[in-house]
């Protein structure tokens, strides 16, 4: 029997522990990624467990949810965050610098490495074939310290792409119908492995809008594997020579599957007050609107600020924004 | 419209490319790349009014102000709206205007952002902690012991969130390296008067419904509870990432089935009949919590011979340091 994407890596990083559903396994982790609201906490029981050095290829302080340092308070966690980064060996970058997973997957993200990270949406860089779990904050300080991260082997779902796009649909409504048919809780204990055809129509960024919030559906994480698109990234990133080719083996056996034919999906909107709560765009049209936000670490990449600038009129660009 | 890049690599690669002033002469407000909004920290919606977000989430209450009416879609669907003024399919608005194209997606030729605010390891510019006075200590708790119980202090429904449990506004964030002072907003989206009374009580239980904890990552929605004196939480089911925060700051947490979650009431005692720290070691599956000194019901207790290990030892910081003196013979962790 063939292995999926997920049980690859796993195995080459696992150090206790059988790969079986529901089992708890012990895996050695490569990244770490930390932010400034979890990461103060990371890094005082750093201390507290009287470590001295940060024990992983690579760990990473980012400084992006009080970026606007209205107190005092949030200016001295910078600064600390700076200092244990400084002292203990990790990479900092500094308030404004961006959201960490925008900015991970830009400069770190690379294919077949395991990260563990002190924010739910860590598994973001499964778009480009990096397995990436959200945990605690202890659990991430112990993995810094060079211990492994234990986790129930999740199961492994193919969720099968067939089809492209339509236009105005987009990667973000691929997401949204897998809410709207598995709901929040639908993922829990599960890995989504994103497989078929559809994969390679779509780039890096649209694969990482739909890994950072597979974590809305419950998920351990999410995965696509690499190929050409993957390449074309880290190429224009300046880092073509982290590319690893990646893939599940043909004869894979995977848990369950869910097929999402990309041709059939239209703009989906995700209504008050739980991201499963989706229904077509069509369904709500005319609602009054008195803010517009266009960003974040779902949708908040050159790609996705780009279009209405660049694609829309001079007269839609003009003076027609009306929120 | 408010544009919020993720990165500053992506502000950077729009600015140099002159589609910052295009946004910005269209009467876009360009923000710096933060995670700001998503989490309530700027740009909150005004009262009673309909925000439409290309953001992962819409918790109620997590843009900033309690029943706010958050829409999640995609950057197409939010810029329509937004030239629109109402939420419109953009297909629609492309035959209504005539001069929409389709937007495909662009990636740049090179992304050729400065690095300047990456701080490398061996470019360090501090070597010691820095630490400012709202900079506090880690809590600890006691090993784990025979008995564990007390008052409902709380019985919540199902789906409840990390941002229930510990909010992340600004006027709670700045809070989060101190944490006596960030307990005393435990669960207040839920009851306002829940940190006074849990402190009180001394100990006590919460009890929740399905997927309890979900949502964020953060530790703090475990340590706090136990700071102020939580011993166990009973659901019926609970999110990955905070069932393991429980462990790790050594709250028990118990898995009840819906007939036993609908006849707790919120104030009932609850304690647990077997004795937990044995139990716990011994393997144990399943425990009998007494209600009110009146009836009696099974909760399940899920756990691994690791998790086991963690909570009797009254949680992973503890059992961790507890191993790295084992490791290396009673002195402290090695250099290596």
């Amino acid at each position: 029997m063939g292995q999926t994407l997920t049980e690859k890596i796993l195995d080459d990083h696992l150090v206790e522990g059988d790969l079986e559903p529901g089992e708890e396994i012990g895996i050695e982790i490569d990244q770490v990624l930390t932010q400034d609201t979890t990461g103060t906490m990371v890094w005082l029981q750093f201390e507290a467990l009287e470590l001295d050095e940060v024990q992983t290829e690579l760990a990473a302080q980012y400084c992006d949810h009080q970026t606007y340092q209205f107190d005092f308070k949030n200016t001295d966690d910078h600064r600390f965050l700076r200092s244990a980064a400084g002292t203990y060996g990790a990479y900092f970058s500094r308030p404004g610098n961006g959201i960490c997973h925008n900015v991970h997957k830009e400069n770190f993200a690379a294919p077949g490495k395991t990260m563990l990270g002190s924010d739910s949406h860590t598994p973001t860089p499964g778009g480009l074939g990096e397995l990436a779990i959200g945990a605690g904050g202890l659990d991430v300080a112990v993995a810094m310290g060079g211990g492994p991260y234990f986790v129930e082997m999740p199961e492994v779902v193919n969720v099968r792409l067939e089809g492209e796009l339509p236009d105005w649909a987009s990667a973000k409504d691929v997401i949204l119908e897998l809410l709207r048919r598995l709901s929040v809780k639908g993922g829990v204990g599960k890995v989504f492995e994103y497989t078929g055809p559809g994969v390679e129509s779509l780039s890096v960024p649209e694969r990482t809008t739909i890994t950072n919030m597979g974590t809305e559906l419950g998920a351990t994480t999410s995965i696509f594997p690499t190929d050409e698109r993957t390449k074309e990234y880290l190429d224009r990133q300046d880092r073509g020579e982290e590319y690893v080719e990646l893939s599940p083996d043909e004869d894979a056996a995977y848990a369950d599957e869910v097929v999402v034919d990309l041709s059939e999906l239209e703009p989906l909107i995700s209504c008050p007050s739980m991201p499963d709560n989706v229904v077509p765009v069509r369904e709500v049209a005319g609602t009054d609107v008195e803010q517009v936000i266009v960003g974040s670490c779902t949708n908040g990449g050159y790609e996705d600020i780009l279009p209405p600038p660049r694609r829309w009129s001079r007269a839609a660009r003009f003076g027609r924004i009306s929120r | 419209m408010i544009v919020a890049p993720g990165s500053k690599q992506a502000g950077e690669l729009l600015a140099r490319e002159g589609w910052t002033a295009e946004l910005m002469a269209a009467g876009v407000n360009v923000s710096e790349a933060t995670c700001g909004p998503c989490i309530g920290i700027g740009h909150v919606p005004a009262s009673d009014s309909v925000s439409l977000r290309t953001f992962n989430r819409n918790f109620e209450g997590r843009s900033g102000i309690e029943n706010d009416s958050v829409y999640l879609c995609s950057p197409q669907v939010a810029a329509a709206a937004a030239l629109k003024g109402e939420i419109v399919d953009p297909r629609d608005l492309a035959e209504e205007l005539g001069d929409m194209e389709p937007p495909g997606v662009e990636l740049p030729e090179k992304y050729d952002g400065s690095k300047a605010d990456i701080i490398e390891p061996d470019e360090a510019v501090d070597d010691d902690l820095i630490k400012g006075p709202n900079i506090g200590d880690v809590p600890l708790k006691d090993p784990l012991g025979p008995d564990i119980g007390g008052e409902t202090l709380l019985k919540m429904e199902d789906n409840i969130t990390t941002d229930h449990i510990i909010p992340a506004t600004s006027d709670i964030l700045k809070y989060r390296s101190n944490i006596d002072k960030l307990s005393e907003f435990t669960l207040s989206r839920v009851d306002e008067t829940f940190a006074e009374r849990a402190k009180a009580s001394d100990h006590g239980v919460l009890v929740a419904g399905e997927n309890y904890g979900q949502g964020s990552s953060r530790e703090h929605a475990a340590m706090c509870p136990m700071y102020l004196g939580v011993e166990a939480v009973l659901a019926q089911s609970f999110a990955r990432i905070h069932k393991a925060n429980l462990f790790n700051f050594g709250l028990l947490p118990l898995t009840i089935d819906e007939a036993t979650y609908d006849r707790i009431e919120q104030g009932d005692h609850i304690e647990v009949v077997d004795d937990v720290a044995a139990a716990v070691e011994n393997g144990a599956e399943e425990f009998t919590i007494r209600v009110n000194d009146d009836w009696e019901a099974t909760a399940q207790f899920d756990a691994s011979e690791r998790e086991r290990e963690i909570l009797a030892a009254g949680g992973k910081l503890t059992l961790t340091k507890q191993q790295y003196e084992e490791d290396s013979g009673g002195a402290t962790p090695a250099d290596d």
